[in-house]
Formats: structure tokens, sequence, C-alpha cells
């Protein structure tokens, strides 16, 4: 159960702290983002308690004025008028609270959300693919929002829990101290019942949320199977196991209710008794049985009656308390995910600061024993790697999956920082001093899967760019990479929409595009990942093609299978296990004794 | 998509009506729950305003000692600790009553679900988007659930509420008790009518928003690499922020609708009040109303407001349930359903494979473009060919999760379609790419199709296929659980379990889509060569991507653009320098 201290210091989100918080600590510490308006929404609240009073005044005054005094209805006309308005009042003040509470679980939405797009920023896209994106995806998404519950109506109410009991304490004893003590005894123990009702309703939805998941995951599970499922020809048979499934969860659910339920009964009991007794009290001390309690003012039905009206109100904001739970629980799920994604470890690569570097017109590399390795990973992707990459030279680099290719792109691309060794470029500009963003301003990147993003041909041509480009511009880029017929065919040519529900693109049109894009970058270092892996013949030659084009006067690194690529490529650069075993051209390596010796032979059956 | 259109009301009970049935079964479970509700509601306002009735004429009684003496507060003071316990009891036994019944009314919702959703072709389904989909199924048949115990049961309560309060009144004043009906069911419906009315084009537009807005976050996700490359990921980070404003002030303004309906309620229920103590009092001065029953109109209406508090949730959880229904129901109406004979209509000869000029086009796409190949009995034959080349549609053809638009499919001389889906599903062991692991004990994953293998043979299998160490590594060995999504198996280890998986069933026919892809060499040999010592004697259809396969089997097909262009012996082909084949390996694989 959180604590109703409401100071709690809001930690600054994200600063390094050696023990990550608990969910319960998190949500709290979060809740400065919400600003002002969780105190307007409690303000709303204790508020409407106080009309509460003006409306009880009111009827008991109609009732102490109709029964005991047998005034005249003109005497009524008063309360009658005012009873209106207090409901009405009422009516505002819980537009208040509820346009509060979700002004309060917006703000802090948007900001957490925010943030999480800004650490993933910082964190770089190594970090974002070992999340997995569907996964990331459900956590800025849909995690963030299920914190909103908690925000806008869990903790308010918190507040109003022991907020509105104590106004209501405080109308009714100096009325009556015997029906005050009533309300304390049984209320009471208001802590003791909120944290009966914590603990029900934690233990109700944590069951419920643990036996629902379960039970929906198991669902999921078949849905998904269903092909495996049917493959085996148990397809149908299975529906049979999703009601068995369905029906062992809800016994096993209903166990933990019938217990659960107990404490909300028993908020339920206290509320009741408490309504009896005072009811008996009062009658009792009408009938001159009871003569204790009234201060020595007396007890009227004005009195009585004004307390009564009040009594339900007193156990109302917990039994609201109780219907909010499961925005907590949901929150404290979410926040467990999203305390990890904003927390920072040493993982963390630092950035420098940019310092105003710009890419030169010819950009070479030295790499002196480099070491990388993916964080918690025992062996280093690359251990030990020499390389000296010559401005405007086309390195292929090949050698068995495992043995260190992506990862020295990704060193490359800036992607992965390097452990040990030094990485400079050619003017002997150490890599690790640049800030991550200026590098990469001299990087052009053609992938396997080249990014298409939904929006225009133009837009997709213009994410590359490095400085304002025109039609023309984006025109001739396409040209270069053979794109240019196709492009023109385009129902709206360079304003066609593209990828998902637009102009359907083949792997070899986005290939294409990707080349497109390195064209525009005009970068002098472009780095190239298996450019024509699954291409059928056609465009593998048009890719080709363009890429002898793209050489000129750039630096390319391209991983490769291809034979032609290596013969296109300056030198081959064989890795393995991390390390270069043989960097050359493509003749002496594939001389009698070198080690791609049987790409020479013209053809035949080399046996594996 | 049809979600975003205003939903018209006419259609909500059709829509509703099949899962309404479903409700019968549990009509006795359903009706308690709904009468314990109503007791505690009923308690709930007798309690108070009993209470209330007590106060006044005991408050009048106690004017004299005469009356004092002689007024009977046996009965009410019996009255209102009756209702004290019964609105306890009530209220606990209605809970307990309606989660029994809602968890029982899931389960058979699932049920029905899940037959509705069976007989259509996985390979329309997959195409739907299989993992998007079927998490909206499952929030789905969640939302479904609330039907009863947040829309019916409210609703139920509340209008019974409302007359039960009507008849107590109007028992003693029956213009009263007439008013009183009238202006309860007024605040009970329009606030919340209008809530709905006036925020259902919000609460629509905020539904799109909010989908178009997690779909460009997963996309611009994946292309993360190259947006942060390029420099792009400041702009695109604002530009997804500025969108989520926009579907936060939908938000905004759903709830100043809401608070404008909980401000329009509370003036109804002032107004019902109000006119309720006026009248009550105008009675008592003109009528003869007993004065003491003032207190006890007032109050009561009071108290009955609590069970209309609940409506408003009620008319927007129906907007969900509503929406859910529509989706169910469309997709099992829309994704076409492949048809099986219940009877084997012709029985097969042997297991002789022949397809004949057999066409299929995915959304005017074609994907076969006429292909005919035969597999004899016990042959092991090998698909190859660039990806997207229509080897994997090939298998499902054979395994009718798609029927082609032209050609035939036979088995034995028999088509296809006239096998009974059991009788098909006997003849085929398919190793796919993407292998299912369930949430089941790894025996029973391995034992999907048949119960009665024994373990030794489970270990065989596993260890043959190079599993053994896997195994080994497990806590309780075949009986440990995988965990969600099979992540405990690598990538190369999910694929070997599948090929176990399909090797273990007795099928004649076994079909296997890239079995050693991602396995090194050494183990890719291994898994080979158990695959044929396994295979013999029944006939083997493998896509492959890797050359190194080839060695083991009786012929290879080539197959690119929908059409086979090669077919033959690999050592014939392989050593034919104008061979596709030897093209093809020609291309450096290291």
């Amino acid at each position: 159960m959180a604590s109703v201290n409401p100071s709690s210091p809001a930690a600054p989100i994200g600063s390094p702290s050696s023990a990550s918080p608990t969910p319960a600590q998190w949500l709290r510490a979060n809740a400065a983002r919400s600003g002002y308006w969780p105190r307007v929404a409690i303000l709303a609240g204790a508020l409407s308690t106080l009309l509460l009073l003006v409306q009880a005044w009111a009827i008991a005054t109609i009732a102490q004025r109709m029964v005991i005094d047998a005034a005249d209805f003109s005497t009524l006309l008063v309360p009658l008028l005012v009873l209106p308005c207090a409901f009405i009042a009422r009516g505002l003040c819980a537009r208040l609270k509820t346009l509060a509470g979700t002004r309060a679980g917006i703000l802090v939405r948007q900001s957490i959300r925010a943030e999480l797009l800004q650490r993933l920023g910082e964190r770089g896209p190594l970090w974002a693919r070992r999340q997995h994106s569907a996964t990331l995806g459900n956590r800025i998404w849909d995690q963030v929002d299920a914190l909103h519950g908690y925000y806008a109506d869990y903790r308010p109410q918190m507040m109003l829990c022991a907020l509105i009991p104590l106004i209501i304490l405080v109308a009714v004893f100096p009325l009556n101290w015997a029906a005050g003590m009533i309300l304390l005894i049984t209320g009471p123990m208001i802590p003791l019942n909120m944290a009966m009702i914590g603990w029900g309703a934690k233990s109700l939805q944590e069951a419920q949320f643990r036996e629902m998941n379960r039970l929906g995951r198991h669902f999921l599970d078949t849905v998904r199977g269903l092909p495996t499922l049917k493959l085996f020809g148990i397809g149908r048979a299975q529906a049979a196991s999703v009601e068995r499934v369905s029906e062992d969860f809800r016994r096993r659910t209903m166990k933990v209710l019938r217990l659960a339920f107990l404490s909300s009964t028993a908020l339920e009991f206290f509320a009741s008794v408490s309504i009896a007794l005072l009811a008996i009290y009062i009658g009792f001390s009408y009938l001159g049985h009871f003569s204790f309690g009234t201060w020595d003012h007396g007890l009227s039905l004005f009195i009585g009656l004004f307390i009564l009206v009040l009594a339900p109100e007193y156990y109302q904001p917990l039994r609201d308390l109780g219907t909010h739970y499961h925005a907590k629980a949901e929150a404290e799920a979410a926040a467990e995910d999203l305390i990890s994604l904003l927390a920072r470890d040493a993982a963390d690569g630092e950035n420098p600061p940019a310092r105003g570097w710009r890419p030169p017109e010819r950009l070479g590399l030295r790499l002196h024993q480099v070491v990388a390795r993916y964080p918690g990973q025992q062996r280093p992707a690359l251990d030990g790697l020499d390389l000296e990459l010559r401005p405007g030279e086309t390195l292929a680099v090949i050698g068995p999956s495992g043995a260190g290719k992506s990862t020295l792109l990704n060193v490359l691309l800036g992607f992965l920082p390097i452990e040990s060794g030094s990485l400079a470029s050619d003017a002997g500009e150490p890599l690790a001093d640049l800030a991550r963003e200026e590098w990469q301003r001299g990087l052009g990147w053609v992938g396997q899967r080249p990014a298409l993003i939904k929006g225009s041909l133009a837009d997709n041509l213009r994410l590359a760019a490095n400085r304002e480009v025109d039609d023309a511009a984006l025109w001739a880029a396409l040209e270069q990479a053979q794109l240019e017929p196709w492009a023109r065919a385009l129902p709206w040519g360079l304003d066609t929409a593209i990828g998902e529900g637009g102009q359907p693109v083949s792997g070899g049109q986005a290939r294409r595009i990707a080349l497109a894009r390195a064209f525009l970058r005009d970068a002098p270092l472009t780095l190239l990942d298996e450019p024509t892996a699954s291409l059928d013949v056609e465009s593998e030659e048009l890719v080709i093609d363009a890429l002898d084009r793209l050489r000129r006067g750039r630096t390319l690194v391209m991983l490769t299978h291809r034979l032609e690529l290596l013969r296109l490529a300056d030198r081959i650069l064989v890795l393995e296990n991390g390390r270069a075993s043989a960097c050359a051209d493509f003749a002496t390596l594939s001389a009698p004794d070198g080690p791609l010796a049987y790409l020479a032979q013209p053809r035949g059956l080399q046996h594996v | 998509m049809s979600e975003s259109r205003p939903s018209p009301t006419r259609g909500t009970l059709a829509e509703l009506a099949p899962y309404l049935a479903e409700m019968r079964p549990h009509l006795l479970l359903l009706a308690t729950g709904l009468a314990l509700n109503l007791v505690a509601v009923a308690s709930s306002i007798g309690l108070i305003a009993l209470s209330g009735w007590f106060l006044s004429a005991s408050a009048f009684a106690g004017l004299s000692v005469a009356t004092a003496t002689v007024f009977n507060y046996m009965l009410p003071s019996a009255g209102v600790r009756l209702f004290a316990t019964t609105r306890t009891l009530g209220r606990y036994g209605e809970r307990v009553a309606t989660h029994e019944g809602t968890l029982r009314l899931l389960s058979r919702l699932r049920r029905k679900v899940y037959l509705a959703i069976e007989p259509l072709s996985p390979a329309a389904l997959q195409r739907i988007g299989s993992s998007e989909l079927s998490t909206r199924l499952t929030a789905d048949v969640d939302a479904l659930d609330a039907l009863y115990v947040r829309v019916l049961v409210p609703s139920l309560v509340a209008a019974l509420a409302i007359v039960g309060c009507a008849v107590l009144v109007g028992v003693f004043a029956p213009m009263i008790g007439l008013f009183v009906a009238v202006a309860l069911s007024i605040s009970a419906l329009l606030g919340p009518w209008l809530a709905w009315r006036r925020g259902s084009r919000h609460a629509d537009r905020w539904q799109r928003l909010d989908t178009n807005l997690r779909a460009r976050l997963l996309e611009r996700l994946e292309t993360f690499a190259e947006l942060s490359l390029y420099g792009r990921w400041g702009a695109e980070r604002d530009e997804l922020l500025s969108r989520q404003r926009e579907r936060d002030d939908e938000q905004l303004t759903l709830a100043r609708r809401w608070g404008d309906a909980q401000l329009l309620s509370q003036l109804l229920l002032g107004v019902s009040v109000t006119g309720a103590l006026a009248l009550a009092a105008w009675w008592s001065i003109h009528y003869g109303l007993n004065a003491s029953l003032v207190a006890l109109i007032g109050l009561g209406v009071l108290a009955a407001f609590e069970a209309l508090m609940m409506l408003p949730q009620a008319w927007q959880e129906l907007g969900k349930v509503n929406r859910a229904a529509r989706r169910l129901n469309q997709l099992s109406e829309s994704v076409p359903t492949i048809d099986f004979p219940d009877h084997d209509l012709a029985e097969p000869s042997d297991q002789r494979l022949s397809l004949r000029g057999v066409e299929l086009a995915y959304d005017g796409h074609p994907v076969l473009r006429g292909v005919d190949l035969e597999l004899a009995v016990g042959e092991h034959l090998a698909l190859i060919g660039p990806s997207g080349g229509g080897k994997t549609t090939l298998f499902n053809l054979l395994t009718r999760f798609i029927d082609p638009d032209a050609g035939s499919l036979r088995i034995g001389g028999v088509p296809l379609a006239s096998l009974s889906e059991a009788s098909l599903r006997k003849r085929f062991a398919v190793a796919p790419q993407e292998v299912q692991i369930f949430s089941a004990t790894y025996r029973d994953n391995l034992r999907l199709g048949a119960r009665d293998i024994d373990d030794r043979a489970l270990v065989e299998m596993l260890e043959a296929l190079g599993l053994g160490g896997w195994l080994r590594d497990q806590p309780e060995g075949l009986d440990s659980w995988p965990d969600e999504g099979g992540s405990s198996l690598s990538g190369g280890q999910l694929r070997r379990f599948g090929l176990a998986r399909a090797l273990l069933s007795k099928a004649p026919i076994v079909l296997l889509d890239e079995p050693t892809e991602g396995l090194d060499r050494v183990t890719q040999a291994q898994v080979m060569a158990h695959v044929h010592a396994c295979c013999r004697n029944r006939s083997l259809i493998a896509i492959t991507h890797r050359l190194q396969d080839l060695d083991a089997f009786d012929r290879c097909v080539i197959v690119d653009q929908g059409r086979i262009i090669e077919a033959g012996a690999p050592r014939a082909l392989m050593l034919d320098p104008d061979s596709r084949l030897s093209a093809l390996y020609r291309e450096l694989r290291l």
C-alpha cells in the first residue's frame, strides 16, 4: 500500500542511482510531472464534500420544519432553493475533478513518453534492436498509457480518502459527540480499512490480473499456433482444451476472489453498521432512552437527519478507491517495465559534445588492434582488428557468419563504441572524440532491408539528405541509382506515396532507393550490407551497375558474398574470429595458394 | 476501416445476439447474481430511507412522553439491522455470483470464438497480420465479457431500482411516486446518453489517432537505425510527440463531455430530490401525508441514485463491447474458409503426389504460374530457388491452407479436396519456417501429433538433431516449460525442435521448409543425414537455400517466379555447366 504522505521527495528521474526504485516508489516520484492538477482534483473533491454539508442542512431543515415545527410551506423556500444549487455546484466540482485528473494523467504520460523517446535516441539502434521493436513499441505506447488511471484517478482519490472523512467528522463532532464517536470507531480505523481494502483489492487485482493474463496468453498462443495445430490434425480438438484451461483458471481465480471479496465486504459491513447504529442511537435518544452525547444542547431532528445524510458519504471515498485499484495495479505493472528503460546504467555510451567537425572530401580510416564487444557477451565480436582503409578505395568484407562483419559495420556506423585499440580517421582524428551525429554526417548507408517510411518517394529520398535538396537533385540521384524510368512511370512522380498502403516497392527497388539515398547524401564514406542479397538477376545487375558509379570518389566498405562484387572491390578483407586473416586484392587472394583459390577454378563441383 | 464509422445503434442487438445466447446455460447463476445485486441495492435504499423515517417518526413521537412510550421502535430498529445485514451479505453474494458467472461465460465465449475462427484458412489468417490480429482477438474476447457484468447487470439494477424507489414512494403518495419514476428515469438516461452521443465522434477520432500513431511509432522504431544515422530521430520524436498531443486533446474533450454529463446528472438529481421533497411537503400540508414520510422520500431518492451511478459506464462499455462483437463477426465472415468433406470421397491408391497446371495469385499478383510436379512414393525432393519464388506456397497448397485458382493437386490419383481434413492431415508431416511453441511442457509440444510416443523416442530424436545438450540444460528435462514465445530456444534450436516434431509424426509424406537455415555446417550435415534416415521409405520434400544439402536428394527442382525452371538429379545438374543449379552454385557462399 502506498503511503498517504504526498511530500515524498520527487527524485530526479533517471538520475544515477545505485538501486532501482520499486514500482510504487517510481510512480510516486513521477507524480511531480503532473504539476498542480492533482491538487486541483483534490480541492474539487474536498469542496464537493463541503457542499454535501449544505445539502444535508437543506434536507434536515425541511424535515425539521415539516415534522416538528409544522411550519408553513413558505418557510421551506430557502432550503428548497439552496438544495438544487448545491447539487449543481457538486456537479461542477465533479466536472472539475474529472478534468483536472485527466490533465494530470495526460501531463505525466506526455512527459514520460518524451523522455523515453529522448533516451532511445541517446542509447542508439543497437540497444533498441536488443529490445525487439514490438516490445519497445508496446512499452513506449501502451505501457505509458497504462499509467493514466493511477495519476488521473487513484492518487487524488487516495488523498480524498483521508480528507473527506475528516471534514465530516469535524462537522459532526460539535453537533453530537456520540454520533461522532460512532463514525470514528466504525470508520476508524480508516487507515486500517484502507490497509484492508489495499490488501484485499491488491490480492484480488493481482490474482485476477495474473490469471486473466495467463488465460489470455493461452488463448493467444492457441490462435497464433492455429496453423501448427491444424497441421497436426488437432485444430478442432483444441477447442475443448481452450474451454478446459479457461475453466481451470476460473476455479483457481474464484478461490482467491472469494477470500479477497471479504475485505470490501468488511467495508460494506462497517458502513451499514454505522448507519444502523446512528439511526438506532438517534431514534432512541428522541424516544428518551438515551441521553448522552449531545453536549447539552439537545438533539433535534435537524441534527439527527443532518448526521444521517452525511453517514454514507463518510465511507464513499474508500469505496471509490476500491474501484480505482485496478488502475494502480495496471500502473505498477507498467512501471516495472518502464523503470529499466528510463534508468541510466553504466552500459550507456558517452557521446562527446559536437565540436563543429565537418567530414572531409575524402575520408580514410585507421583501425589498430580494435576490440569491440556487445553488452553482456563473453567473447568480443572484434578481437584485435588491424585495418587501414584508404581514402577512395572500395573494400569488400567477407568471412563466415559470426566472424565480426556486422560488428565492423556497427563500429564504423558509430553505433557500437570500441572497447580498446584505436580507431581514427586518416587525418588522425579519433572517432571516440567526435559527437556521434557529426561523425554520421560523413556516412552513407545501404542496408539489406532499407527503411521505407510511409510517405512520398521524395520524403523517402530526402530522409538521407544532409542539406536542402531540390527535385532536380532527387531526379539525378534516381537516375544514378537506375530508378529514373520507374519513378517517371509512377502516377504522381516524386509525390507518389510508397510503402505500406501506397505504391508497392519490390526488394530490388527498395535497394535502389537506398542507393539513390547514398548518392543524395554524398558522404565520403558509404557502408553497404550485402547490397545484392536475395535479388533476382535483373535487379542485381542494375544494383552492381549503380554501385560502380557510387564508388567513384567515395570510400566504400561493403559486406558481400557475391563474386561480381568482389571483383569490383579494390581490396578484400577476410575476417575470421574478429580478426583480419587476409587483406589483399582479388587476384592475390584467388591465386593458387590464396584463401580464395577455389574461386579461380572456372566451374565444376568443389566438394563441400 | 469500418471501425471509424459512427456506430449505428440499430445493429447493436443483432451484433450482440450470438454472444447473449451464450448466457443461456448459466442463466440460473447469472440471475442469482442479478437478484443478489438487487437485494444489495434495495437494502441500501431501504436502510437509509427507513432510518430517515425512523428518525422523523421517533422525533415526532418524542415530543410528548405519552407518544414516546407507545412508539413501536422494535419493528423499525429490527428493519434497520436487517437491511444493514442484507446489504452486506447481498453485496458479497452478488460479487461471488457475478464473477463466477462471468468467468464461466468467458470460458464459453473463448470456445465459441475459437471454433468460429478454426475453419478459416491459416494462410488467409496469416495475411491479415497474425500477431496484431491475435492480440486484438484476445482483447475483443475480453471486452465481450463486460457485456454481462458491466452492461446488463447495471442497466437492469438501475431500472429495477427506479421502479422499486417509485413504488416505495408511490405506496404513500402515488403522484409523488410517479414524479420520482419520471425524474429518476430522465436523470439516469439523459446525461449518459448525451455524453455518449456527443462523445462518440471524439472517441472514434481518438481511436483512429491512437491506432495511426501506434503504427507510426512501430514503423519508425523498425527504421530507427537509419533514422538515427541520418540525424532524423530528433525531428521524428518531435513529430510523434506533437501528434500525441493531438490525440490527448481528444481525450481531454472526452473528459469534458464526461464532466458535462456528471454536471447534468447532478442537476437532474438535484431537481428530482428537491422536487420530491417539495411535493412531499406540499402533500403533507394539503393532503394529509404523514410528515414523517418527507425524509423517507427525500433520502430514498438520494439513495436510489447510487444504482444509477453505474449507468454511464455501462453506456461506454456497450460501445466497446459492440465494437468488439462487430470485429469478431466481421472476421468470421470475411476470411475465406477452406471446406473439407466430412468423409473421404475416394480412397487414394498410394501416397504418390501429382500437381498439374497449378496457378495461384495473391491480390492479383501471380505467385504460381502453372506448376507441374510429380513425387513418387519414397522419393526425396529438394525445392530450391530465390525467396518469393513460390516454394512455401506449394506447401500451403499441399496442406490445403490455401486452394489453387486453377490446376489440380492429387494424392494417389485422388484430388486433395476430396479427402476429409483428418485424413489429409494424417498424410503430411510438416515443419514450417516459423515454429510455434505452445505454453505446455516440451514433451507435450513434441507430441502434438501423436500422444503415444515414449520419452526414449523423443530424447533419441532430439539427440540426433543435436539438441541433446540443450535438453540436458533444461531444469526439468522434457517436463520443462518454454518461456513465453519460446525464447528459451535460439532460432536454430527452435527450427530443429519443429523438425523433431514433424519427424516424430508417422505421416508418409514429410514437408520441410528450410530445415537447416541458421545452422553451422557441421550441425547442418548431421541434421540432414538424420532427416534422410528418418524419411527412409517416406516421401520427402524439403525447401532449402543450402546447396550443400542437395547431394542426398533424389531430385532437385528449381522454382523461380512461380514456375519450375529446372528439375533433375542434383549431381547431373551440377556437372552441367549451363544448368541453373551450377550457376546458382557458382555464387560464392562462404
